[in-house]
């Protein structure tokens, strides 16, 4: 119990907490994310919270809400613009990290957005970027205050709930944070209007903030009330059919702003200089591949049994064609490429618009191990429902807790169960040596007659002879004399069997023959 | 069936990191709105997901959750047929790690015996095989090639120690120094958690004591005086030695109940679990939990080992 995880490491003392908050040095911001001038601050030295608890975490931690705007330039988010005056965004999220960390590189703040079954958003939060060498736990200081971050996984951290988000949508965000040779900064460009796409593909639930839309995606908009008429046309043009509105009166959405749900769009639309920021609305023409759902074990790779569904948005043409392995694919009834194999075990390449893209399916290999997981010196270790005992002691039986001297088949096959005093219990489980034929009072001489009993635990006849070369060994002569001492004891005390029936009796007899003539031969 | 799949990429992966488990409960339950009304964060009784996920792996006995360096991390159990009398004969419970060739192979050994593969809320498949002797489900665990532990909830009770006060050698702690952690001291009347403030505590020479910072709950047993850092299952049943009524136990239904307040130490728990394969039953009426399917013998056990009696 001493290693349960309800117990957590100390944390530091909270005065040390906030020693983080060193003043950092600048750093560029991407073209991406440059701010625009529109100046805010945000309470600072509000305490906050990880999200994270091994031991109870009930809530992520909330963001206090930002006051008047301040001495801090916000960064501001640059919406997509014409193809030729911009680097082409890269798939279907907003800007991907570089692989390789750099120093003081600025990292993604994504925003998510989960929906309750009443409708009502349930969770808003961001979700910070991580890289590979990152600390798994790091404090951060932002316009904000001091905040915590832990690993969620190898490319993001634990989302933080925001508890009041209109003022972060609207004005954007940005933390610093320090390790031991490096910092970090992460940036949410303050915008108007966040186009979320399904979080499935990045292993989140609910909807991840997306550079644009995608053709043929179910998507989430997220925009100023202000914007209202302009994104509603904007999606029309898009070809959004199937699309909702729900505004601040619906619980969880930021006053002052609109939540646009299932928007699917089915056509694409050209982006344009005019109102920049509603370019996030004019779906891409790109193919890309989704992966989505099964049980994937790593970047690449499912388990084999449970595939991911395999989907490609964009713009298709009439001569569009997928295949996988070489297989022409056919499309299943949930929209998903499928192809002869595409689920069996093995790499597989599936390979669109001279694209090629690879995904591995596994099967789980049976190598699992026990390890004595709590150990609490009994002899016997636990690990899951096994319990492992030491070496010699290999064969598990159930005892009565008043008959712990156990006799096996073989003379000399003798055991003293180390009894537990601490506890009233009829029997335990107890691990021997030898498989055990019967159980017998510690002392049976001295046993009360009237209560002790012999108990029959596996019907096995006595061994009859005795090996010469071993009874010119002491230890197994000392061994041999005591299993025939304890049942000629038992014997001569008459002590009742538990099981009374002619079986035992006769077993009982046998075993009390053969230990008089070992004692006759060995006097 | 989320569990199911979350018990798979358990089995696949082997062992990992505590941010790995959540985060491929994050990426398994995220379209499970359905089956948490809560949604993927938090279950019905507002306790985070992957938390009550893990408790209910941890007692079904299919994974162990440690500490190490302070660092949290998860290893799944190999696959064991857990075995226990029954009135029938002697009924096994797969636990520990699964592959689907596994499942089958065990539903194929079991097909000629009572074997029922029964679909739990919110845990992985229970799958259970009934004999009428040991030997029938010895073989058949042969035949699975899994191993079979007789009699498991009783093994496990007779490897734990009892709830018993700290010796002398058990090492005294302090309160942890700050201002921001948040004390509850736990009313052994009411069975619930009390706010209290520092020099309260201090002051006091029995009880038990949380203290929370951030993601972070340590507890503490005042006894005689002196303050001992313990889990906070057997600070709790030390404390309630003086306050018997905690376990009821109906012999007829072979049902123990207590207050889910009073939630027993993991392991004890892991033994209750094992006697029919099933999680306790929480019931928001009354706050208590229930373990089914408790032999009176397991019963006096468990309560012997949290110093309880039995009512």
């Amino acid at each position: 119990m001493r290693g349960c995880i309800a117990h957590a490491s100390r944390p530091e003392a909270p005065a040390k907490k906030t020693e983080a908050q060193t003043e950092l040095p600048k750093t560029s911001l991407t073209a991406d994310e440059a701010p625009r001038g529109k100046a805010f601050a945000i309470a600072a030295g509000a305490s906050t919270q990880s999200s994270l608890a091994v031991s109870r975490a009930l809530e992520g931690p909330t963001l206090p809400e930002p006051q008047t705007p301040g001495t801090v330039r916000p960064p501001t988010y640059r919406p997509p613009a014409a193809p030729t005056a911009r680097r082409r965004a890269s798939g279907n999220g907003e800007r991907l990290p570089s692989p390789t960390p750099t120093t003081n590189a600025d990292l993604r703040l994504r925003v998510q957005l989960v929906f309750g079954r009443d409708g009502a958003v349930k969770i808003l939060a961001l979700v910070p970027d991580r890289r590979e060498g990152m600390p798994s736990e790091l404090e951060i200081t932002g316009t904000q205050g001091a905040l915590r971050l832990i690993e969620l996984r190898d490319d993001c951290y634990d989302p933080v709930t925001l508890a009041n988000p209109a003022g972060f949508l609207r004005h954007g965000i940005e933390w610093r944070g320090r390790g031991d040779a490096r910092s970090w900064r992460w940036v949410l460009g303050g915008r108007e209007l966040y186009v979320l796409a399904p979080g499935d593909e990045f292993g989140l639930h609910g909807f991840i903030s997306a550079s644009r839309l995608s053709l043929n995606q179910r998507h989430t908009v997220l925009a100023d009330a202000g914007l209202r008429d302009a994104v509603s046309a904007a999606l029309a043009n898009a070809g959004c059919a199937t699309h909702r509105i729900i505004d601040d009166g619906t619980p969880g959405v930021p006053p002052g702003w609109i939540v646009c749900r299932d928007v699917i769009p089915t056509r694409p639309v050209p982006m344009s200089d005019e109102h920049e920021i509603l370019n996030a609305l004019c779906p891409t023409h790109d193919l890309e591949p989704h992966f989505v759902g099964g049980v994937r074990i790593e970047r690449n790779t499912w388990l084999a049994g449970s595939p991911p569904r395999i989907r490609i948005t964009g713009e298709f043409t009439d001569e569009f064609q997928v295949m996988i392995d070489g297989h022409p694919t056919h499309l299943a009834a949930d929209g998903a490429h499928e192809a002869p194999n595409w689920d069996s075990a093995g790499e597989h390449r599936l390979w669109f618009a001279d694209r090629t893209v690879s995904y591995a399916l596994r099967i789980i290999s049976e190598g699992w191990d026990g390890w004595p997981a709590h150990d609490f010196g009994t002899g016997a270790a636990i690990c899951g429902a096994t319990i492992l005992p030491s070496a010699s002691l290999r064969h598990p039986v159930r005892i009565p807790l008043k008959n712990p001297l156990l006799i096996g088949p073989q003379p000399g096959e003798i055991f003293v169960c180390p009894v537990r005093d601490d506890v009233r219990s009829e029997s335990i489980l107890a691990f021997v040596p030898f498989n055990p034929v019967w159980a017998l009072p510690s002392d049976p001489l001295h046993a009360d007659k009237r209560s002790a009993r012999i108990v029959l635990l596996h019907s096995r006849p006595p061994a009859t002879g005795v090996d010469s070369a071993k009874r010119a060994d002491c230890d197994f002569r000392r061994t041999l004399w005591r299993w025939i001492e304890a049942i000629n004891d038992a014997g001569r005390k008459q002590l009742a069997l538990d099981r009374d029936d002619g079986g035992a009796r006769i077993l009982w007899k046998r075993y009390r023959a053969v230990a008089k003539q070992l004692w006759r031969n060995m006097r | 069936m989320r569990a199911n799949e979350l018990l798979l990429w358990l089995s696949a992966r082997s062992e990992g990191s505590w941010q790995q488990f959540r985060a491929a409960v994050e990426e398994l339950y995220f379209a499970d709105d359905d089956s948490y009304p809560g949604g993927v964060g938090t279950n019905e009784g507002g306790f985070p997901l992957q938390q009550q996920l893990r408790l209910d792996f941890e007692c079904l006995s299919h994974a162990e959750f440690f500490e190490r360096d302070s660092r949290y991390y998860w290893r799944v159990a190999p696959p064991t047929l857990a075995a226990h009398p029954v009135a029938e004969g002697v009924r096994m419970i797969l636990c520990g790690a699964r592959s689907p060739a596994l499942r089958e192979r065990v539903l194929r050994a079991g097909q000629r015996l009572g074997c029922e593969v029964i679909d739990a809320h919110g845990v992985p498949d229970v799958i259970r095989i009934l004999a009428p002797e040991l030997s029938l489900l010895s073989d058949a665990a042969s035949q699975a090639g899994i191993y079979l532990q007789p009699d498991a909830p009783l093994a496990i009770l007779s490897h734990l120690p009892r709830c018993d006060p700290p010796s002398r050698q058990h090492p005294q702690s302090e309160f942890p120094q700050g201002r921001d952690w948040r004390i509850r001291q736990f009313d052994p009347d009411r069975l619930n958690w009390l706010t209290i403030d520092r020099r309260d505590a201090q002051a006091a020479g029995t009880g038990v004591f949380e203290f929370q910072l951030y993601d972070s709950w340590w507890y503490f047993f005042r006894w005689k005086r002196k303050t001992f850092e313990l889990p906070r299952a057997i600070a709790l049943y030390l404390l309630l030695r003086r306050y018997p009524g905690v376990l009821r136990y109906n012999a007829l239904l072979r049902k123990l109940s207590l207050p889910s307040s009073c939630r027993p130490p993991r392991l004890l728990e892991r033994a209750l679990v094992l006697c029919s394969g099933f999680p306790p039953v929480f019931d928001p009426a009354t706050r208590n939990l229930t373990y089914i399917d408790v032999p009176p013998e397991i019963a006096r056990l468990a309560a012997e080992l949290l110093r309880q009696p039995l009512t």
